[in-house]
């Protein structure tokens, strides 16, 4: 009977913090009962998961940007690539352009180069 | 010739300011929210433990009790379903939570503090042994005794067996009493 009698006082109801029916109607104003709960305003649950969230995003931020820079760089290492090879061709057509120019201007002359 | 008019039947108040609440009276839903907030917050914080988690469980059922209204048919339904309603949310949150609380015999305040009539001291060690229950005895002792319902009454607001119910309670004041009896003595 003592136990249940402290139970009875340990367990008494308390006040809720002052302005508590204020922060309802305050929430019915807001047009949102329909959300009571969950989307109607951040919980303390969003608050406690908030700086893994954001470090997370940050880490995935750097990766994809690292990504994105090795990307960019295998991009212009191969359009480097192709303009070497280009620039060669365009080299080779030139001298075989000279080499036959020379053969022509030597050939009259029965001289071979 | 003398005309007698019917007296008009005499409404509750509480009966009333349900209806007017229904028909989208603010003011009245805000008397209901004033009259049911120390016992709704009451039943969330004693069972989680956490008056921060407490008054955002007590605001959720009352704006869930804003959109049900006209499923509410009394007053007295109305104070079933919001004891229904937080009680629940209360465990499912405490099932959610892996740690539970543990009772620190230097946690509590000093023995200056302590009158003749009450004791502080137990009573908030009684609340912390409480708060180490399962959540589900934990919501029924709470119900016993913070509103000193029945058996059958906790029962029917958890939906549960009464001698379910009656068992946790047995169970859960044999445990209670242990552990008092052991924090006691190391306090002695």
């Amino acid at each position: 009977m003592t136990l249940e009698r402290d139970l009875r006082r340990a367990l008494a109801p308390v006040d809720p913090p002052p302005g508590f029916a204020d922060a309802v109607l305050a929430h019915l104003g807001t047009g949102l009962p329909e959300a009571a709960g969950e989307a109607r305003r951040p919980s303390r649950l969003v608050w406690r998961w908030l700086p893994l969230g954001l470090a997370a995003s940050l880490m995935a931020a750097v990766l994809g940007g690292a990504a994105w820079l090795e990307q960019q760089r295998g991009r212009q290492a191969a359009l480097a690539g192709e303009q070497v090879i280009e620039a060669l061709r365009v080299t080779s057509h030139e001298l075989n352009d000279i080499r036959a120019r020379a053969i022509q201007r030597m050939a009259p002359h029965g001289e071979t180069p | 010739m003398q005309v007698v008019r019917a007296a008009a039947p005499v409404q509750d108040p509480a009966d009333a300011r349900l209806e007017r609440a229904r028909a989208g009276d603010v003011d009245a839903f805000g008397a209901i929210v004033r009259e049911h907030q120390r016992m709704v917050f009451s039943l969330a914080l004693h069972v989680v433990q956490d008056r921060a988690v407490a008054e955002e469980l007590a605001q959720d059922a009352f704006l869930q009790l804003y959109q049900c209204l006209d499923r509410i048919a009394s007053p007295a339904h109305l104070l079933f379903w919001l004891r229904r309603t937080v009680v629940h949310r209360a465990i499912d949150h405490g099932r959610r939570l892996s740690s539970r609380l543990e009772v620190r015999v230097d946690d509590v305040p000093p023995l200056a503090l302590v009158r003749e009539d009450r004791d502080p001291w137990l009573e908030r060690a009684l609340r912390e042994l409480v708060a180490g229950l399962p959540p589900r005895p934990r919501a029924i002792v709470t119900l016993r005794y913070q509103e000193d319902l029945e058996p059958m009454e906790i029962a029917r607001v958890l939906d549960l067996p009464v001698n379910t119910v009656k068992s946790h309670l047995r169970r859960s004041l044999a445990v209670l009493r242990a552990r008092a009896t052991r924090l006691k003595e190391v306090r002695a």
